[in-house]
């Protein structure tokens, strides 16, 4: 259950570091500063649920 | 450079296949090797690759179509001069070697293998040491730096290459890991680097984007505008783009290093997951970096360093910078530890820990040095040029060689440490590509190409000479 939990938050972190660039890019966001702490909060979401379930996988 | 199954695999079957044929239960399928070299190939290095492109004067038709081509000739590379070798032999590079050249060849080529990881393990030192500059603030290095040019750099790279060796050292399979999970994330931010160089382009040009016919004046014009390239660097043109695509990762595909990673695929068709690696790192990321410093040098033209930890952090703030340490970090691992086996097939009786310490302490010793860095173009192109003979031998021994009545892996069958024919074809190849590179006949980036034919040649009149000397006993 926790594995899977772990998985869609991983999945969900990728969906949140590469769509801010996306929205800045078609000017749906203005501003850098957004995007660049949401890709640091993906960032670290993904460091931290991604080993519950890849670490295991890796090894 | 993430490791995969395959990874996994080899090191772990060290005992049970280095020395024989992988069995069939051993093989792995497809997607084991699509993962390989999707993580492999989008590395540290790729920040620096992309940026010197632009300032080589590379023009946005050159590099775009340049690359698609070059990365098709590497998968093509790959799928009909590696992998047909790697899955009807199913041995290591080091074992097919052996066998064709003798003992105390391979032991040369060892040498020569291991010290060019030492050296590009040490650009990717480079590239992370350069995201620690972004918080210390020391004065880095230019694109026409040769020496260290700071204390701070000094320090910085010693601190980044010192854990990275330790860690290698202790912790070879934790880092590899690591760099599993860190792959899929640092594509995308690979990704992401490109979409925000291309709309701060956008924002800065005032361009009006409504179209992708827009979007590809806007690369024309502004992004890779073809020219002059920067003081000191060689213009690139579409052949140069295509030659560097394709022979960036020589020394594995024609040079036959990936004998050892497709001996476990089933089929030798499955070479063509090396696509993944090409297309994504040696595509997307090369020209996501690109636009990066295109925008640097559109905000300001005087400011030409190629340096991957302020380039990411003006793109993507902290995460960016992340990805640069992690980038260089996670692949400067395997190739110290790539480096530090081929060190210790010399010195059999050294521990991989010693081994290992002593190649993260020269990686990070050339790591200071940002000469390699700023010339990984002409750097990366010698690696391939150095290892391809040895690649057209095998090349040869392999499909050639008994058409013209002659012996295949001779050295074994001979019971030779040092096939003669082999040796010279090597040296001979070697210094004839390098006078034609250095008396300006021909550039570097294109000489492996017939020097690769020369050397197939060398090998057959050689091997006919020698092997008609000795007498051998069947």
């Amino acid at each position: 259950m926790i594995r899977k939990i772990a998985q869609i938050i991983s999945w969900g972190c990728l969906v949140v570091l590469l769509m801010p660039s996306v929205l800045f890019l078609t000017g749906k966001l203005p501003s850098l500063d957004p995007v660049k702490l949401m890709m640091l909060a993906a960032t670290i979401t993904w460091f931290v649920s991604t080993p519950v379930w890849m670490w295991k996988e890796g090894g | 450079m993430a490791e995969t199954h395959v990874e996994q695999s080899k090191r772990s079957s060290s005992g049970e296949f280095e020395r024989e044929p992988v069995p069939q239960n051993a093989l792995l399928g497809f997607k084991s090797f699509i993962g390989m070299y999707a993580g492999e190939h989008c590395a540290g290095t790729e920040l620096m690759i992309g940026p010197l492109f632009v300032a080589a004067g590379v023009s946005a038709f050159d590099v775009v179509v340049g690359l698609f081509v070059g990365n098709a000739l590497a998968v093509l590379s790959w799928m009909l001069l590696c992998a047909p070798i790697a899955t009807r032999t199913r041995l290591t590079l080091y074992y097919q070697l052996e066998k064709i050249c003798g003992r105390s060849l391979v032991t040369l080529y060892n040498l020569a293998n291991g010290v060019m990881f030492c050296f590009l393990a040490g650009a990717m030192i480079t590239v992370s040491a350069t995201a620690v500059g972004v918080w210390f603030n020391f004065p880095m290095p230019g694109l026409d730096d040769l020496y260290p040019n700071s204390i701070g750099w000094v320090l910085a790279v010693a601190a980044v290459g010192g854990l990275i060796a330790v860690v290698a050292a202790f912790g070879y399979q934790t880092v590899a890991r690591f760099a599993n999970i860190a792959a899929p994330w640092m594509v995308l931010v690979f990704l992401a680097f490109g979409l925000i160089g291309l709309k701060q382009f956008i924002n800065v040009t005032n361009a009006e984007i409504t179209s992708v016919g827009d979007i590809w004046t806007l690369a024309k014009t502004q992004i890779w505008k073809g020219g002059e390239p920067l003081p000191g660097q060689v213009k690139f043109t579409f052949w140069h783009v295509t030659f560097f695509a394709w022979f960036c990762n020589m020394a594995m595909h024609v040079g036959m290093s990936d004998l050892s990673v497709f001996r476990f695929a089933k089929k030798s068709w499955y070479a063509v997951a090396s696509g993944a690696g090409m297309y994504v790192g040696h595509f997307m990321a090369w020209l996501s970096a690109s636009i990066l410093y295109a925008y640097q040098l559109h905000l300001d033209p005087t400011d030409t360093n190629v340096l991957p930890g302020p380039l990411a952090y003006r793109a993507a703030g902290l995460a960016g910078l992340i990805c640069v340490i992690v980038a260089g970090w996670t692949t400067a691992n395997p190739t110290i530890y790539r480096a530090g086996l081929a060190f210790q097939a010399i010195m059999p009786k050294w521990s991989r820990f010693k081994v290992t310490l002593i190649t993260g302490a020269i990686a990070t010793i050339a790591g200071m040095f940002p000469a390699i860095a700023m010339k990984l173009l002409g750097f990366v192109a010698l690696y391939g040029m150095l290892l391809m003979p040895m690649g057209a031998v095998i090349f040869v021994d392999f499909w050639l060689i008994k058409k013209f009545g002659l012996r295949s892996n001779y050295a074994e069958i001979s019971k030779k440490h040092f096939n003669l024919a082999a040796g010279l074809t090597w040296f001979i190849t070697l210094g004839t590509c390098w006078w034609l590179v250095w008396t300006g006949r021909v550039g570097i980036f294109f000489v492996s190409l017939p020097g690769w034919f020369f050397a197939a040649a060398m090998y057959v009149v050689f091997s006919f000479l020698y092997q008609k000397k000795l007498n051998v006993n069947d």
